[in-house]
């Protein structure tokens, strides 16, 4: 039961450290919460399975066709709309609002393409469970969790090793500085949302065999992603992470050994008081406003 | 004194002829309109816009955002039914105090979330409403799945909820009372004092204005007026269930505010009214729903960040000024004659 427990939390841990990790990116590049990303999440999947089982590419194309087609739609949006909306210097609380009402346009253009039935993922392995120390685990669930490491080591190296990687992060650090410098801050935000939604596509992919492809996929897990990066401090993509296994490993916890209609709620009133006690997170002082 | 014999320009005699019509329209409507349904569905505007209007308190006036204001609605909503179920005070009272209730929860909220920046009081809000929710449905005395009967709502001897037509009426005074307190509210000192707070919080503090208390107390109000509006959604409706609380509902008061303006007394009542009949013609188009309703936002933020009600504003000088210009030319071509 313990090992099953822990496994479990560490497997959902890391999906949602995932989705926390593109809330983070773009947070931090350009400080705006980027409430859409939770549903390019659902996109993804959607795009994803209709990729794997309709097309009936293998999972590993499908996969990275999808990451491929999602980084476009994210480098895209950002430059045809959001950076409209920056350009009019819209205030911060209705920038908010720019990103729930794209959400809202993509929750419904996936239903209006997809339909609203949920779609059954096909299982990617033929085995249907792996015996771990005593615990019955899906071969899907182990595949996610060394996906979201695999993830986050090529995103540290994209950003601390690349030349594209380094201008984003200067251009998050100052943007006016970084445009002196001779990047173009156009660009490398285009390449924030797209590396953000390259990474939703992933968590899509992941989380397509967990859940299946549904368009309530994204509302589902975004405010779980939300919380682990808040935990984490939000805008520290390494804090995303280990706020995500935080989050996971307590609600699996609490799912295992309390009630399981309890994990959700348990998973909110952390994102709650973790707000209301230390809005920076564990490694991060960006939330309090000096007032 | 002074006040009284104020001359009034012709931009406000507009505005105050084009209120006073639409008030009797309003007045008058249920003599045309007998279909029950109908009067339902325009009593319920009436929640919309109490809801609508505590939310633009704490929007348009203090400019703070938050997207879970549909969590207030459901604690006043279920504390007056499970006071008027299990005590038997008068429903009327109950919905009051579900009301103070409900500005109490704001108030427990506020203290710790109005130190957050914009975003991160989004988020607390989102987390708060969700948690809400899932509080609501593992409370099973709440029947939350299923739903509780109300009771009916019994004013002077009257049961409201025997005729639409009494409960249309009982929103159209709430509604008027509301509407009236609010633009109180925004010419009193506090009113003042948070709209500061809204244009820069840090010249705020420096001309001595509490900003923690002040957003607070917009917080207080508009958990009030949102309690309120869900007690009497729950007594309307006669039955409360949670499904009618899931966060993404919090979205449709944003999109009414946003769409009839911001910080504006009568900009909820239009963003209701639209919701209202979006929501009616577009019933089975689930998704194109969602979809309008995303463009709405998108376009208003780009193109008309005051609303339709600045829309009006400018439709309305504009006819001042038509009007001033034919009385001049009245008053010269009179002159001339003489």
């Amino acid at each position: 039961m313990l090992i099953s427990v822990i496994i479990a939390g560490l497997v959902m841990g890391a999906i949602y450290g995932m989705v926390g990790l593109g809330f983070s990116i773009i947070f931090r590049a350009s400080g705006i919460m980027n409430l859409a990303q939770s549903e390019m999440i659902t996109l993804a999947s959607l795009i994803g399975v209709t990729l794997y089982q309709t097309v009936g590419l293998s999972f590993w194309l499908a996969l990275a066709l999808t990451m491929l087609i999602m980084f476009a739609f994210g480098a895209l949006l950002q430059l045809g709309i959001i950076s409209k909306y920056s350009d009019r210097g819209v205030a911060g609380i209705y920038m908010v609002l720019v990103t729930l009402g794209l959400s809202k346009v993509i929750n419904g253009g996936c239903e209006l393409i997809f339909g609203a039935n949920p779609i059954q993922f096909p299982s990617v392995f033929s085995v249907s469970t792996v015996n771990i120390l005593g615990a019955f685990v899906t071969p899907e669930r182990i595949l996610s969790f060394f996906l979201s490491a695999l993830g986050m080591l090529v995103i540290h190296l994209f950003l601390t090793k690349t030349k594209v990687g380094i201008a984003t992060r200067a251009c998050a650090s100052d943007a006016v500085a970084a445009e002196a410098c001779g990047i173009n801050v156009v660009k490398s935000n285009a390449v924030v949302w797209g590396l953000a939604s390259a990474v939703a596509a992933m968590c899509g992919m992941m989380l397509g065999p967990i859940y299946g492809a549904a368009i309530s996929l994204g509302s589902k897990v975004g405010t779980k992603g939300m919380a682990s990066s808040v935990s984490g401090g939000f805008g520290n993509i390494y804090g995303a992470m280990v706020g995500g296994l935080l989050l996971g490993i307590v609600e699996s916890f609490v799912g295992g050994y309390v009630n399981s209609t309890m994990k959700d709620m348990v998973a909110y009133l952390l994102l709650f008081l973790m707000l209301c006690v230390r809005p920076t997170g564990l490694f991060n002082e960006q939330a309090v406003r000096d007032v | 004194m002074l006040t009284r014999f104020k001359t009034y320009t012709t931009q406000e005699k507009v505005t105050r002829c084009a209120i006073l019509a639409l008030a009797v329209v309003l007045l008058v409507l249920p003599l045309f309109v007998t279909n029950s349904y109908r009067l339902y569905f325009f009593s319920m505007i009436g929640v919309y816009i109490i809801a609508a209007s505590g939310l633009d308190v704490l929007v348009g006036m203090s400019g703070q955002m938050s997207f879970g204001h549909i969590a207030f609605l459901a604690y006043g909503g279920y504390i007056s039914v499970l006071l008027s179920n299990y005590t038997g005070i008068p429903v009327i009272i109950c919905m009051i105090i579900a009301a103070f209730a409900s500005a109490g929860i704001g108030m427990v909220i506020a203290v710790p979330c109005a130190k957050l920046r914009a975003q991160f009081l989004v988020l607390a809000t989102i987390a708060f409403s969700f948690f809400t929710y899932q509080l609501i449905c593992n409370l099973h005395f709440l029947n939350p799945y299923r739903g509780l009967y109300t009771e009916h709502m019994v004013l002077f001897g009257l049961d409201l909820n025997s005729d639409y037509r009494y409960t249309y009426y009982f929103s159209f005074a709430l509604v008027a009372i509301v509407l009236v307190l609010k633009s109180l509210l925004s010419k009193s000192k506090a009113g003042r004092a948070m709209m500061a707070v809204r244009d820069n919080s840090r010249s705020a503090d420096g001309m001595g204005i509490n900003v923690r208390h002040y957003k607070v107390l917009a917080f207080a109000i508009s958990a009030f007026l949102c309690g309120f509006a869900g007690a009497y959604m729950a007594h309307l409706t006669g039955f409360i269930v949670s499904d009618s609380f899931v966060q993404p509902l919090s979205f449709n008061f944003v999109l009414m505010i946003i769409f009839g303006g911001t910080n504006t007394v009568f900009g909820p009542v239009i963003g209701a009214f639209m919701y209202q009949l979006l929501n009616e013609l577009l019933a089975s188009a689930q998704a194109w729903r969602s979809v309008l309703y995303g463009v709405i936002v998108l376009i208003f933020i780009a193109f008309l960040p005051g609303g339709c009600v600045a829309g009006l504003r400018r439709a309305g000088r504009g006819l001042a000024k038509l009007i001033d210009k034919n009385q001049a030319g009245k008053e010269t071509a009179r002159n001339d004659k003489s």
